[in-house]
């Protein structure tokens, strides 16, 4: 707990401006945007500006015994950023520089609070790629991104965050400032603490510094809609366009009702009666070899009969489409008053196989389930749309849940893609890692933090 | 919340919807000085649906989060799950209506409630401003001398010694018949702008009457939560300007025709219902000057170029209020020697927020400034805005920031160009 002691220690370090205690602040950052869950206030929110300030916070916490659950932009849709025993909601927002982007050797250096898009707009000024595109890209930060090791629309083609992490500063649990990885493309010195770090949930440590690789950026890129009457011709539509050896940097998915959703959030003018719409997208730096695949993609879209396809003419026609699908989070909402979106991921050829599944769970348990998904690299999006104050509801909810990770997993895929456990997958990881495997995930987080202060309650 | 149950329970629907995906940090422009969860959007609509829920008090710090929000609608125009935030935060705001209000506000939104005392006491104001108010060394405008709730830096238009509505131009024998509704803002303050307007409505054959008995819109009244006095205002300026035989309403202000189009009816709708369906007709009647200019005047000869760099400042209450953004600037580029720039973030807010710039004057300022910047970026020598509020806004930021450009009414600017 947090005596008012400990607290004017923090505010020692950070400045008084930087230590939030009002309810109102406290209420604000007990929240990110999971949906269903239950909300416990921290005690405090602290705002540091250096990695120096967390290392001093993080020693106190050890010596005092307070939790401390880092947090970007609270977009997290595990509950990977919510506080559970009180303690400090850590914001590193403060630390958001872009320190500098090296054009020649293709990696750049920044804080954890710059923000995803940003980050992109500025490499791309110089010719360069930054692909991990996170829905929530336009408020996520990047510290947050490698935390959860985000993935986005551009998966398939590109990897996730995860694949771009060269090196990491961390402030250890235990107050120590250490630099991992580093800034060379190829880099075997000792244990790969940086893909440990990434996708670590802010439990191991907190993220002061970030080296990415980049690439450069694609010059040409053509997208299109294919819209179809049958949910099985796009399904093997997409395991079609992959066996035919074409990598789309998208290929997603949206069923009937997210088409509707969509459609009535962001009027972009989508057929609200087709069963689904892939929207596909291929880039490269050879117009030719772009135009040619966006040709053989029409191909085999007709040979498993699509209704139309529609492919973008102006780069503002492109955007408004993709705007509509980033956007869909919310759209949902208007169905019910609670949508959770699951990301079950499954390998590719498995796709069509998880969407029936999902649509029998529907039917099964009542529900209304919109999904759309990173259908290319297996990566589902399952909203499940309901009302919270219906207990029957929930208890439906859950049940389909459970049986959606079982499928998953019996079909060789995983509980999450891309939001990471957190605490709404907490008590599926046994199903997933057994015993075993949870054990090795104990045993780590034990070495590292002893003490439990590093967002406790999360992932196992 | 001074509101009845039914009303409550929308709103606590309304809340719900949000899903709280953060969108809203990409675009408030106070959320982007402050980096702080609690005022944004998602932050907001979280408190006001505790305290919907009777789990938050009418704290201080609540209603200070409540005054955070200039009400310019780019939360609600890109929240993705459609949530109306903009008027979900007005109407937490009735909740502390009866609380106290700083003084400067309080006596502000007092003297409004009376509009013909206000009338008399602005142009009183008028003659001994210099009391209150000290002259900026340029002569630009006024930095209040008390500490009267309004911070001291601020640089404010001079007050008219007469009001403008107190004038009616000579009737003309024209091919239409409009009423001129000039806002508080024209009425006390920019006489300039109302004369453009009369004069390009005139130039076009048209008669401009100026309603005697129109009243403030009530917009600074609704959106600090005072809606039931809003609705007086809404009630007399629906007598005032139905009772007068017209073709069309025209506005030169943007928060003024927002209330106009839409606010006086949804105020109706819960304050004086017999007035809705007499509100819903003057709607319709009801035009932007730009959007009549566009609609009725474009055979006017456009004679004086204006060989200068011209950008468009996008109001608010303008472009997410009305939906009006490309005929101010189509009216712009028409304008023989005008080379038109599109500013970067044309459509985010100046920072003025009505009465907002007057209280937080620092964050008020570093959201003006960044605006300054976009503006003076283009290279433009004028910025032209609809709305009278902005225009003093930006001129505030102009001066300070000594750019040599200068903010004006796309009135102002069509005037310019019309033969003498």
């Amino acid at each position: 707990m947090l005596n008012s002691k400990v607290l004017k220690e923090i505010t020692q370090i950070v400045g008084k401006e930087n230590v939030f205690t009002a309810p109102e602040d406290l209420h604000c950052y007990a929240e990110d945007a999971t949906l269903g869950v239950i909300s416990k206030p921290p005690e405090a929110v602290v705002k540091p500006g250096s990695a120096e300030e967390i290392s001093r916070i993080l020693k106190l916490a050890n010596k005092e015994h307070f939790p401390v659950v880092p947090r970007g932009a609270g977009t997290s849709l595990s509950g990977g950023a919510m506080p559970l025993e009180g303690g400090i909601v850590l914001e590193t927002n403060r630390l958001n520089k872009i320190l500098e982007i090296d054009k020649e050797n293709l990696t750049a250096f920044v804080q954890p609070g710059v923000i995803t898009a940003k980050f992109h707009q500025e490499v791309e000024k110089l010719g360069l790629f930054f692909p991990p595109d996170p829905g929530s890209m336009a408020v996520s930060t990047l510290g947050g991104n490698v935390a959860s090791s985000s993935g986005g629309l551009r998966g398939l083609k590109y990897g996730t965050t995860r694949d771009y992490v060269l090196g990491l500063q961390v402030v250890m649990p235990w107050g120590a400032i250490v630099n991992i990885g580093g800034r060379t493309a190829k880099n075997v010195t000792g244990y790969d603490l940086t893909r440990l770090m990434v996708g670590s949930e802010g439990t191991l440590g907190v993220i002061t510094e970030i080296t990415v690789k980049l690439l450069p950026l694609p010059s040409h890129s053509r997208s299109m809609l294919a819209i179809f009457d049958q949910l099985d011709n796009a399904a093997e539509t997409i395991s079609a366009i992959i066996a035919n050896k074409i990598i789309p940097c998208t290929l997603d998915i949206m069923d009937n009702n997210a088409i509707k959703a969509i459609e009535a959030a962001s009027k972009v003018g989508l057929p609200l009666e087709a069963e689904a719409i892939l929207l596909i997208e291929v880039d490269g730096s050879i117009e030719a070899v772009v135009e040619d695949e966006l040709q053989r993609v029409q191909e085999i879209c007709q040979e498993y009969k699509v209704r139309e396809v529609q492919v973008a003419r102006t780069p503002e026609e492109k955007i408004k489409v993709w705007q509509a699908r980033r956007n869909s989070y919310g759209a949902f909402n208007k169905l019910n008053n609670t949508d959770i979106v699951e990301d079950v991921t499954v390998p590719r050829s498995k796709v069509p196989d998880m969407i029936r599944v999902i649509r029998d769970l529907a039917e099964r348990y009542d529900l209304t389930i919109a999904t759309l998904g990173h259908a290319g690299d297996g990566n589902m999006h399952p909203n499940i749309v309901y009302d919270r104050n219906n207990k029957d509801e929930v208890e439906q909810v859950e049940k389909a849940v459970d049986d959606m990770f079982a499928a998953a997993i019996k079909m060789g895929g995983t509980l999450s893609g891309e939001h990471g456990i957190g605490l709404t997958k907490k008590p599926f990881m046994k199903w997933e890692m057994g015993d075993d495997g949870i054990e090795v995930l104990a045993r780590i987080k034990n070495a590292l933090d002893p003490n439990g202060i590093l967002n406790p309650g999360k992932m196992y | 919340m001074n509101q009845t149950k039914d009303q409550l329970d929308f709103w606590q629907a309304e809340t719900i919807k949000c899903v709280k995906c953060g969108t809203c940090r990409s675009v408030c422009p106070i959320f982007e000085q402050l980096d702080h969860e609690t005022v944004v959007a998602r932050g907001k609509i979280s408190l006001i649906n505790a305290m919907l829920e009777g789990k938050q008090d009418f704290s201080p710090r609540m209603k200070e989060v409540l005054g955070l929000c200039l009400v310019c609608k780019r939360c609600t125009a890109n929240c993705p799950g459609g949530v109306k935030i903009d008027e979900i935060v007005t109407r937490a705001r009735t909740a502390f209506e009866t609380k106290t209000l700083s003084i400067g506000k309080r006596a502000a939104f007092r003297l409004v409630r009376s509009h013909s005392f206000f009338n008399t006491l602005l142009r009183t104001g008028a003659k001994f401003q210099n009391l209150f108010f000290r002259r900026d060394k340029d002569k630009q405008g006024m930095y209040p001398r008390l500490p009267v709730g309004i911070s001291r830096r601020r640089l404010l238009a001079p007050i008219a010694s007469h009001s403008f509505i107190g004038q009616q131009p000579r009737r003309i024998n024209g091919k239409m018949k409009v009423a001129f509704y000039a806002g508080c803002m024209i009425n006390h303050i920019y006489h300039d702008i109302g004369e453009a307007v009369v004069k390009v409505l005139k130039a076009g054959q048209v008669d401009v009457i100026i309603p005697k008995r129109q009243v403030c819109c009530g917009t600074p009244l609704s959106t600090s939560g005072d809606r039931s006095s809003a609705a007086e205002l809404a009630a007399r300026n629906i007598e005032a300007l139905t009772a007068v035989d017209v073709d069309a309403v025209v506005v030169a202000c943007a928060s003024c025709g927002l209330s106009l189009k839409k606010e006086f009816v949804e105020l109706c709708s819960e304050y004086k219902p017999e007035l809705v369906e007499k509100a819903k007709t003057l709607s319709e009647k009801v035009y932007d000057f730009s959007e009549f200019y566009l609609k009725y005047l474009t055979d006017l000869k456009l004679e004086t170029p204006v060989n200068k760099k011209v950008t468009y400042h996008d109001p608010c209450h303008l472009v997410r209020g009305q939906g009006v953004s490309q005929e101010p600037r189509e009216i712009v580029k028409s304008i023989p020697g005008v080379d038109f720039v599109e500013a970067k973030d044309a459509d985010k807010c100046c920072g003025s927020g009505g009465s907002f710039s007057l209280i937080h004057y620092d964050l008020s300022t570093a959201i003006n400034d960044e605006k300054i910047a976009n503006l003076d970026q283009t290279g433009a020598e004028i910025s032209i805005t609809s709305c009278p509020a902005c225009k003093m806004h930006i001129n505030d930021g102009l001066a300070r920031n000594n750019s040599g450009q200068q903010a004006k009414h796309v009135a102002e600017l069509l005037a310019e160009t019309l033969l003498k």
